[in-house]
């Protein structure tokens, strides 16, 4: 700032036009800013602007609260914190205490003997009804499942009794598709008359009864 | 004419009573119960079930080969006088029984019994015996069937 002419002086910095604004210059600084500035309006309107700014930031600043004011609403912001913590422990009493007799008050319904009335013996349980050997007839069964038959009397229970030679007479015999016939075989060694019929087609030569 | 009415309604009465004391007499009406068993006879082993070890003994008299029997279905039924019925026996065989008599007065019953792969066959038999019939089919295992057939009741 010690040039010859206002406007060839060289231009404040920023620092010295925010000191100068805030009126911290020394007077002979601010008395060469204020000559730089008549040289440049615009600046000038500029710093003009920023201080009309900072007056009404000074003007509408909220108060600061001292510290006895905020003591005070620190104490009362505890005082309701601590009430409404005892206020809801005692509701949680009262609903513990209410959950309580409402059990008790079941359990009495329910163990209180009615009246002087007997208990009553539970119904007794019908024996379950299963049918015996009279009450089925096996008509059919396999062989295989003779061993799991539970209820009733198997068509066969013993060993076969077989017909003896005098218990069998032969009426008639017709022959098959292919001619054989089929015959009673009575030997002098068998016990028991069989009809067979032979695996061949030839009529079967046994001794004996044959059908007439 | 009102007696006219009654006795022609007495002779049908009579009529009637005469009918069913022949039908009666004859057996009509009266059930025989007919137990039939289906056996396989094997070449191919020698287990006999408990049952048929006196027919085993019978049929090897004359078939020695067969030496393994297993009782493989038994069934009987009630059948009236008269009634033709099948038995179911293997690999969709059956047999047929018709009860021609009940017990006669030889206490023996008439059946024709019609047997896989062989004719009719008519006679008579006496109460409580089996009379084997040893059919000729043989299943795909080349097992001979055998067939057991009893009557009864038996008079006393």
């Amino acid at each position: 700032m010690s040039a010859s002419r206002p406007g060839d002086w060289p231009a404040p910095t920023p620092a010295d036009l925010a000191a100068y604004v805030d009126e911290e210059l020394e007077p002979a600084q601010r008395q060469l800013v204020e000559v730089w500035l008549r040289a440049h309006p615009e600046v000038a309107a500029e710093l003009e602007g920023q201080r009309q700014l900072e007056h009404l930031w000074s003007i509408t600043t909220p108060v600061d609260a001292d510290h006895p004011r905020w003591a005070a609403v620190l104490a009362r912001l505890e005082n309701s914190f601590f009430h409404f913590r005892a206020s809801r422990s005692r509701r949680r009493q009262f609903i513990r205490l209410g959950a309580a007799l409402a059990a008790a008050a079941c359990l009495f319904v329910v163990l209180w003997p009615r009246g002087h009335r007997p208990p009553q013996e539970p119904p007794a349980a019908e024996p379950l009804a299963v049918v015996s050997s009279d009450d089925v007839e096996i008509v059919s069964l396999r062989a295989a499942d003779r061993d799991t038959l539970v209820v009733g009397i198997p068509p066969v229970t013993g060993p076969l009794v077989l017909a003896a030679p005098g218990d069998v007479e032969i009426k008639a015999v017709e022959p098959d598709a292919d001619g054989m016939v089929a015959a009673l075989y009575v030997d002098e060694g068998l016990v028991t008359p069989m009809i067979v019929a032979p695996l061949d087609t030839a009529p079967a030569r046994a001794p004996g009864n044959f059908p007439e | 004419m009102t007696a006219h009415i009654l006795s022609k309604r007495l002779l049908y009465l009579l009529a009637a009573g005469i009918a069913l004391s022949a039908a009666a007499a004859h057996g009509r009406g009266e059930e025989v119960k007919v137990t039939l068993v289906v056996i396989l006879a094997t070449d191919r082993n020698d287990h006999v079930d408990c049952e048929l070890t006196d027919l085993a003994s019978e049929v090897q008299k004359k078939y020695p080969k067969l030496t393994g029997f297993r009782l493989e279905e038994m069934t009987h039924k009630s059948l009236p006088v008269g009634t033709c019925e099948k038995f179911p026996l293997l690999d969709d065989q059956v047999a047929t029984v018709l009860v021609r008599h009940a017990a006669d007065s030889k206490n023996w019953v008439g059946l024709t019994v019609k047997a896989p792969r062989q004719g009719e066959i008519q006679y008579t038999t006496c109460c409580g015996k089996f009379l084997p019939i040893v059919t000729r089919y043989q299943t795909k295992d080349k097992d001979r069937l055998i067939l057991g057939i009893k009557v009864q009741p038996c008079k006393k």
